[in-house]
């Protein structure tokens, strides 16, 4: 099935209650002097990056608190429910909280005007949890009915609404003002939020599945928090676009060098 | 008979009206690299340096770091001297090696499935690949290729659209107008020698 780890990787440290880091201490402590010092010189920093984040001050203290919630509570958890479990049981178990998303995906590919993706979210649901035994297994993808997925974050994004401001939600994780919003649209179509027993284990379960994506994500980073930013900013833009070329207004300035000297 | 001279301006138009190294090139030379990668990974009865030295060698080949460290500093690279650009590019090559080659550990039995590649407006190649198997079944991963002299180099990696370059970039900014340009190098430096003790 699919994309699991990466994915989730942003969308975990991004919506589930993922508790997201920096590596440690260091750069969440910098954060104030970041705020009170006016950036160095020239109006540029916003001539790199194009991700808006006016409370970042908040922001930072909220991800330093899921941050130690995670290393204190969801990781060793998650770590002891992979050292428990081979490795297939926490793959097959994300499998099925992923059908269990089928509501999400399928009322906003609709909210998308598309049909036809909104018909193969069903013929998915039905294949999966029928021969899928419960949505175990995915025959379904092999079938030709692929999964998108899809949010009433991404729904406002389609018809044209800008994110907003990024947001680092307390348990939740990094988000935005549309996304957080739309977090909340999606609220009655979450299964977990009618079978309130299965949000544990599905947390449980889901961080497993990013154990390593996570540990080094922290270790790579030279800002862990900027990194979960940049990231989470593109991987909704990418989501948003559905896989046609997102980029290009965004990215020809990225790949431009600039004053080359050769 | 053709004169000297015609044969020779044939042989001129012939190259000016050569196309340009096209999309399939690029594409080319990739599935070489990955191909090259992936049977480091799998041949039996290496140690984990040599096949992370061997995966390297194909790095360093395909990767343009210059260009890519080019691209993470952008405007930032004005505040450097010419050795501490030269520094840091030192420094950023060893950063990905050390990162990817930490990565390439937890591989076994993913297999890389080559996709479209994509002409961008700037002349740029995106070439499209999917991992199939493993745990990152079904992750796109993009590699945007520049041409320089006779082929084609690496200058970003897209995984599932999370550019590598724009990460980098902006983590490099948040640096830059906090703790200033000087101290760059200094943070990603201790980073490497901390990643290089831990591993």
């Amino acid at each position: 099935m699919t994309k699991d780890p990466f994915r989730v990787t942003v969308l975990l440290v991004a919506s589930l209650l993922c508790a997201c880091a920096t590596t440690t201490s260091e750069p969440v402590t910098e954060a104030p002097s970041a705020q009170l010092e006016p950036a160095t010189d020239e109006p540029d920093s916003e001539s790199a990056t194009d991700e808006s984040d006016p409370f970042q001050r908040v922001n930072r203290g909220v991800f330093w608190f899921n941050d130690g919630l995670d290393r204190v509570l969801l990781e060793p958890l998650a770590a002891g429910w992979t050292w428990m479990t081979p490795e297939v049981v926490p793959v097959r178990l994300g499998k099925f909280f992923d059908n269990l998303r089928f509501p999400i995906r399928f009322v906003n590919n609709l909210f998308q005007l598309d049909l036809k993706q909104t018909g193969r979210e069903l013929g998915r649901f039905v294949t999966n949890t029928t021969v899928g035994l419960v949505g175990f297994f995915d025959p379904a993808t092999g079938w030709g009915l692929e999964k998108r997925d899809e949010d009433f974050g991404q729904t406002l994004g389609w018809w044209g609404v800008p994110t907003g401001p990024y947001l680092m939600l307390p348990l939740l994780g990094p988000s935005s003002v549309r996304d957080g919003f739309g977090y909340l649209v999606d609220t009655p179509l979450r299964v977990t939020t009618w079978l309130w027993f299965l949000r544990p284990p599905e947390l449980i379960n889901s961080r497993a599945l990013l154990l390593d994506d996570i540990r080094e994500l922290r270790r790579a980073s030279l800002d862990y928090y900027v990194s979960v930013r940049n990231a989470y900013t593109q991987f909704r833009r990418a989501q948003v676009a559905n896989g046609e070329v997102p980029t290009e207004e965004t990215y020809d300035d990225l790949y431009e060098v600039i004053d080359d000297d050769e | 008979m053709m004169s000297k001279l015609a044969r020779l301006s044939a042989f001129v138009a012939l190259l000016v009206w050569a196309p340009p190294v096209a999309a399939e090139d690029a594409r080319t030379v990739m599935k070489q690299s990955i191909d090259q990668v992936l049977a480091a990974l799998r041949e039996p009865g290496l140690s984990h340096e040599e096949r992370l030295r061997r995966v390297e060698k194909v790095a360093e080949a395909r990767f343009d770091f210059k260009r890519m460290s080019k691209l993470v500093l952008a405007r930032n690279r004005k505040k450097l001297s010419a050795e501490q650009q030269d520094e840091f590019l030192v420094e950023f090559q060893k950063h990905l090696t050390m990162t990817y080659g930490r990565r390439l550990g937890e591989f076994s039995n993913e297999t890389i499935e080559m996709g479209d590649a994509r002409t961008e407006s700037n002349g740029d190649v995106t070439v499209k690949t999917i991992v199939r198997g493993g745990a990152a079944d079904g992750v796109l991963i993009d590699y945007r290729m520049r041409a320089r002299d006779d082929s084609w180099y690496v200058i970003d990696v897209i995984i599932e659209g999370i550019s590598l370059i724009s990460n980098f970039r902006s983590q490099v900014q948040e640096i830059v107008s906090t703790k200033g340009a000087d101290q760059l190098i200094d943070v990603l430096r201790e980073k490497n020698e901390k990643e290089a003790q831990e591993s």
